[in-house]
């Protein structure tokens, strides 16, 4: 190209966006490719803890799976990072304790058809309230907010999330929350590979997420409001044209992204067996990432994300050899956050997003 | 690498190549300004005009061929680089800063020809103290030069008029230095005698500075006034080249913009390869429907609607009627208001002042999905499907108001049968479809909607003349069923053919409106299309 | 007699009309530690309040090129602070005395004996130095992310922000290392001063400040030169070609672009500056706080900053430094003295409140207290319907 170009000084500005695609797929394959050896390393060295670990990551990811379905779809409709979602869903575990625990009582004492029901209730109830919640923050101070610059919602939403979490603390105090007993507790494992337990929980987690979700695709895929939210995210103005209602729609996505939430946080308190104010922002932060990673927007890239988030996290923390560890969580998260920002925008299974203009 | 001077051309584009997908948005297309020269390209909407603009200015890199500007590539460069080359421009939709005054705005111009750094800022050394007065001085020396009064110096951009904006466009660019001067549809929106200054002014320039321009326009008038060399781009080739006097006597030239049969009509020898095509062309001409009884009370009235965007006025009091099985055509050049128009009747951009009356009813302040129930839908400009949908998809949406399963199903059906070839892809994805089958697909969305005015915009946007007729024929076949039609189209004269009452819009106001027939034959609508005089 | 005192206002000369306020708000502050004593202690700033006033106006200020100016929302910028801490932190302490490096280099020290062991740079290059660092560490962040769009880019500053504390805290196992002395952070950091032999000469100069009872109006002192010096940065940055820049970019990158203006170059460097001053900020704290721990640097302090951004007014510095007073005294002192008044204990909610505050400025006032003339006119458009940043002539 013009390297030796009289404009001099900045010629090899040219070379910079071919350098910077092949730089992509170079830092793609190193990145994959270390912790691809990290996994395998870790599989020859004692592959019972990578099997214990990795089917704890795929608990983890559903439960990661039910918050960042929540940020992608809320993304997909408004191009909103709703940074309170995250303490929507803190509010999901604390509404589980509240009617699980607090009102129904369950503590592990009841049998199990009756715990059973009471679950049901408790998770018909966090979702609830959290879908209805939901809507309402975004009737009181998204919508007013629609037309203005990009900036405004996005920290709007930011202050959301503290003035949740200072709810929380005040209604709850700073101390956990807990639900003792309610799943049968780690000891109760299911089967043991070497000296790695699987407990119980960690399938009742995945077992109840799973129908949730097939529920979430089939609203999305078949019925008129998910058409209209498709609709809405692919091209707004076209949908006006339809005759869709799109205040109507965007808050119909608002109370769908509650509902996951309640039940994500109704999960995650009984999985987990505490839950504390401040539980939202950081799982909210890695759930985001988990939507970013697969595509935010795509539903599908959601869920992939999520996994692969709980994985690696599960991976970082439980694995033995070579990896950077529990107090590193945070970072190797973030880290590929950013990395996938910079070098993949689209994400894993997004479409680059094509100019409107 | 520094190349060969081949001639006096400042810019030469060999072979320019660009696609999207598989779509050929430009296609090997070959190019050049010469020096101190005034070049305009024109051609029909979507025929990829913007797309090769975008590729001068650094927005889109070329998927082959190169540009090459005073002796340098420039293809691929960054926008910045290129200006710094001095390539300078004006944006189609106004992009001045607007928070900034106007001569901030120049100043911003300036950004690549000066040097003031963060340190020297900081302290304000005498260097930098000269600087930023020497540019001062000149920012109001251009000002005035592009005809700008004093007061807007500290006037803050958007609050300038719109030919002000426009003019301060074009006084930013000149900030930047350029060599070349690039002009995207810069009398957009201009009334006549604005249109007319603006022509005079580009003359000027070139005289007074030799300074190279290169224009995007659609203002016949504009184009046949000032420049040295018309390039005539279609569906991204080009198609004519030359002086505006050759190019307004090119066949292929007068068919691209009025339509087929136009050729014929106006008295030129029809080009012996398309005589095929132009035959069911000219029978469509014949078989407009019968004028319908326009006595009674209209279906919709549009009575001194007022629509902005922003502070500027897009649609200045249009009134107009569209009757029971009617069809109505509203013609213009870019920037005339007619999308708005369609717009502000379905309440998608909601006007300001005036009243649309639908079957009796106020509709101007419903929301958008309580005026599609009550019987409008419309194929947007550029058919805005659900890209991710497939076809069947985009057509349930349509029908989106409705809840009567058997009736949609049977529409459905009847949207195949006027479109076989959406039954055919009726699985596919819409945002994979062509050109042709996305105008089907948008126009069988709206029909599911059973609406009794059905709105199309510009339904004939880039297609290739054989399906342009194919379209127009089932616009007069949803005709014959019974749906009012408000038709918007660039391509004027076919329009005019299957229409039985026109509106000729000039700068959102209404010019003209008669008998399609008679507007047809109006020397005033020729002229406005093809500048002819 | 209200009237007569207005109208003889209206008769003093322009200049004298203009300077007034500000040189009386001025002289308030320059002043405050003369009278401080005077005032009631539950409701007025004492003085460790005041130097922090001092921080955060220098943060804010930072910040608000970054968001103000150049509109890039930055939601790690405590990631700068935590910067500028750390560099004073391990250059003025004993830190490298440790096990591990047993490092012992002195370059002109003020006040510290010559047998003490570990790295101490004289803390004044310090507050240079750890800006600097600062700087660099924002350039290098903002290479690779700032070509992202607004909200993605804030996501990324966000990881910035939460990577740097966890890095500095676990940074004390570095390859079997202790860089940063991990979770139990550094301190004592060396204090500011002017050494013996200029206290000797000037003797209103302190040889070392932590000698003196007073200690805490000095850092007052040394803080608002800070802020001065960054005020003055800024504004004259505002009015330069590159505040020019840096707007355009904020209105429209692609006009921008179209008009010379290198969209990275000009970002990176407001990110740069940005980076500057809260490197300095960080530094300074740490040296009148006398320690630095990872625990400081929580992603509440970026958004305390931001806060105080918008309240006060993006890209006004008047209103951003208005903002960093009003937030910190309600933060440290405010919230607790109302509390007490009310006899319930508000400030656990602070950061509700806080968030109370953003939401309640972005529906009601989104421009701030003190809004620039820009953003007032820019908000107003955007109530209009003009989508600032976009094409306003967007028919057809």
């Amino acid at each position: 190209m013009a390297t030796d170009s009289p404009a001099s000084g900045r010629p090899k500005l040219a070379a910079l966006p071919a350098l910077a695609k092949n730089l992509n797929l170079v830092m793609g394959v190193v990145v994959v490719g270390m912790v691809a050896i990290v996994l395998i390393g870790n599989a020859i060295q004692d592959w019972r803890q990578f099997v214990s670990v990795m089917l704890t990551g795929i608990t983890l990811g559903s439960m990661y799976c039910l918050v960042a379905l929540g940020y992608t779809l809320v993304y997909g409709i408004i191009e909103l990072i709703n940074f309170a979602h995250g303490d929507v869903f803190m509010w999901g575990s604390m509404f589980a304790v509240t009617i699980g625990v607090s009102t129904l009582g369950l503590d592990g004492s009841q049998s199990g058809i009756v715990t059973a029901l009471l679950l049901l209730v408790t998770m018909a109830g966090a979702m609830a309230l959290c879908g209805t919640g939901n809507v309402i923050i975004e009737r009181l101070v998204y919508k007013p907010l629609r037309s203005a610059p990009k900036l405004a919602p996005l920290i709007t939403a930011i202050g959301m999330s503290f003035i949740l979490q200072t709810l929380a603390l005040k209604f709850y105090g700073p101390s956990e929350q807990t639900a003792d007993n309610v799943l049968p507790d780690s000891s109760h494992h299911l089967f043991t590979i070497g000296i790695y337990g699987y407990a119980q929980k960690n399938l009742i987690v995945v077992l109840i997420t799973l129908p949730v979700l097939a529920a979430l695709v089939y609203l999305v895929r078949s019925t008129r409001q998910g058409k209209a939210m498709r609709a809405v995210a692919q091209d707004t103005d076209a949908a006006r044209m339809m005759g869709i209602d799109v205040d109507r729609t965007i808050s119909f996505t608002f109370a769908l992204g509650g509902v996951l939430a309640g039940a994500g946080g109704t999960l995650w308190v009984l999985w987990q067996t505490s839950t504390r104010y401040d539980l939202g922002f950081q799982l909210g932060l890695f759930a985001f990432t988990a939507a970013v990673l697969g595509g935010i927007g795509n539903l599908n890239g959601a869920a992939l994300g999520a996994f692969i988030i709980g994985l690696l996290q599960a991976g970082n923390d439980g694995l033995s050899w070579h990896v950077p560890g529990s107090s590193w969580t945070q970072s190797v998260v973030f880290a590929v956050l950013i990395l996938i920002l910079v070098f993949r925008p689209q994400g894993l299974l997004g479409e680059a997003t094509a100019d409107r203009a | 690498m520094r190349l060969p001077s081949m001639s006096d051309n400042l810019l030469e584009a060999r072979m320019v190549r660009k696609e999207f997908g598989g779509l050929v948005a430009c296609n090997d297309v070959n190019f050049t300004v010469p020096q101190g020269s005034i070049v305009s390209l024109i051609g029909p909407n979507g025929a990829g005009k913007t797309t090769f603009f975008n590729m001068l200015t650094g927005a889109y890199t070329p998927t082959s061929g190169e540009v090459i500007f005073d002796g340098k590539e420039v293809a691929g460069l960054p926008a910045h680089a290129i200006t710094q080359l001095g390539i300078g421009r004006t944006f189609q939709n106004i992009r001045l800063f607007q928070t900034m005054s106007s001569l901030e705005n120049v100043l911003v111009g300036m950004h690549s020809r000066t040097k003031g750094g963060i340190v020297g800022s900081i302290l304000r050394t005498p260097a930098v103290r000269r600087e930023e007065r020497e540019s001062a001085e000149k920012a109001r020396e251009i000002l005035r030069y592009c005809a700008l009064p004093d007061k807007v110096d500290e006037e803050y951009a958007m609050n300038l008029s719109y030919g002000d904006q426009r003019r301060l466009e074009v006084a930013r660019a000149l900030a930047t230095d350029p060599k070349l001067l690039l002009l995207d549809e810069p009398t957009a929106g201009m009334n006549p005698q604005e249109s007319a200054d603006f022509t005079a002014f580009v003359a000027k320039l070139r005289d007074d500075r030799g300074m190279t321009v290169l224009m995007i326009e659609h203002d016949m008038k504009v184009v046949m006034g000032v420049s040295d060399r018309v390039t005539v781009l279609d569906r991204g080739e080009k198609i004519a080249e030359g002086s505006p006097s050759e190019v307004q006597a090119d066949e292929r030239v007068i068919e691209a913009y009025l339509g087929a049969g136009a050729a014929g009509q106006a008295g030129h020898p029809g080009n012996p390869d398309r005589a095929l095509e132009n035959d069911p062309q000219i029978e469509v001409v014949s078989h407009r429907p019968p004028p319908v009884d326009i006595t009674g009370s209209p279906l919709l009235e549009l009575d001194d609607v007022h629509t902005y965007y922003g502070r500027i006025e897009a649609v200045k009091g249009i009134s107009l009627t569209v009757h029971e099985g009617e069809i109505v055509t509203l013609i213009g050049a870019n920037g005339a208001g007619k999308s708005t128009t369609l717009r502000s009747i379905q309440g998608i951009t909601r006007p300001k002042r005036g009243t649309i009356t639908f079957g009796g009813q106020n509709i101007r302040d419903m929301a958008p999905h309580d005026i599609v129930k009550r019987g409008i839908s419309q194929s947007p400009e550029g058919r805005r499907l659900f890209p991710r949908m497939t076809v069947r998809e985009n057509l349930e949406m349509g029908a989106f108001q409705r809840n009567d399963r058997a009736e949609i199903e049977k529409d459905i059906n009847h949207v195949y049968e006027l479109f076989p070839r959406l039954q055919e892809r009726r699985a596919q994805k819409a945002g994979t479809l062509s050109g042709g089958e996305q105008q089907m697909c948008a126009i069988g969305r709206a029909l599911m909607a059973r609406p009794k005015l059905l709105l199309l915009d510009e339904p004939s946007l880039g297609l290739a003349p054989i399906l342009v007729e194919k379209i127009f024929e089932i616009i007069l076949e949803i005709n014959k069923e019974g749906t009012a039609i408000l038709l918007v189209e660039q391509n004027a004269l076919m329009a005019l053919g299957i229409a039985q009452r026109g509106y000729v819009l000039e700068t959102g106001h209404i010019a003209l409106s008669d008998d399609a027939a008679a507007l047809a034959s109006n020397e005033r609508v020729r002229k406005a299309y093809l500048g002819e005089s | 007699m209200k009237h007569s005192l207005s109208e003889s206002w209206y008769r003093l000369p322009w200049a004298v009309r203009r300077l007034a306020v500000p040189a009386v708000v001025v002289a308030l502050f320059v002043l405050y530690p003369k009278y401080v004593t005077q005032l009631p202690v539950q409701w007025f700033p004492q003085m460790g309040v005041m130097v922090q006033m001092c921080v955060f106006a220098m943060m804010a200020l930072g910040l608000n090129v970054v968001v103000g100016y150049a509109g890039l929302l930055d939601l790690g910028y405590v990631a700068f602070y935590a910067a500028g801490s750390y560099i004073a932190g391990m250059f003025a302490t004993q830190q490298f005395a440790n096990t591990t490096f047993q490092w012992k280099f002195h370059f002109l020290p003020v006040a510290v004996p010559q047998i003490l062991p570990g790295i101490h740079i004289s803390v004044w290059l310090l507050l240079a130095l750890g800006a600097a660092f600062a700087a660099v560490l924002g350039i290098a962040i903002g290479l690779p992310t700032l070509r992202l769009r607004g909200d993605y880019l804030a996501i990324v500053t966000l990881g910035f922000g939460e990577i740097i504390p966890q890095a500095v805290n676990n940074g004390d196992n570095v390859f079997g290392r202790n860089v940063t002395n991990g979770p139990n952070g550094l301190t004592p950091i060396d204090q500011l001063g002017f050494g013996t032999s200029i206290h000797n000469v000037v003797s209103f100069l302190p040889a070392n400040y932590h000698n003196e009872i007073n200690y805490l109006d000095y850092y007052y002192y040394t803080g608002l030169a800070l802020v001065a010096f960054t005020l003055f940065c800024c504004i004259r940055l505002r009015d330069s070609r590159l505040g020019r820049a840096w707007v355009a970019i904020r209105e429209d990158e692609i006009a921008a672009a179209a008009m010379g203006v290198p969209l990275m170059r000009t970002k990176t460097w407001a990110y740069a500056i940005g980076a500057f001053f809260g490197g300095m900020a960080g530094c300074f704290y740490a040296i009148e706080k006398n320690s630095t721990f990872p625990g400081d640097f929580s992603l509440n302090i970026s958004i305390f900053v931001l806060c105080m951004v918008i309240l006060g007014g993006m890209g006004n510095v008047w209103g951003v430094m208005l903002g960093a007073v009003v937030l910190t005294y309600l933060n440290y002192q405010g919230l607790a003295a109302i509390g007490r008044q009310l006899n319930i204990d508000i400030s656990t909610y602070s950061y509700g409140f806080f968030g109370g505050i953003i939401v309640i400025m972005m529906l009601l006032r989104p421009e701030g207290l003190i809004p620039s003339r820009r953003r007032r006119v820019e908000f107003r458009a955007a109530a209009e319907g003009v989508d600032v940043g976009h094409a306003v002539a967007e028919h057809e």
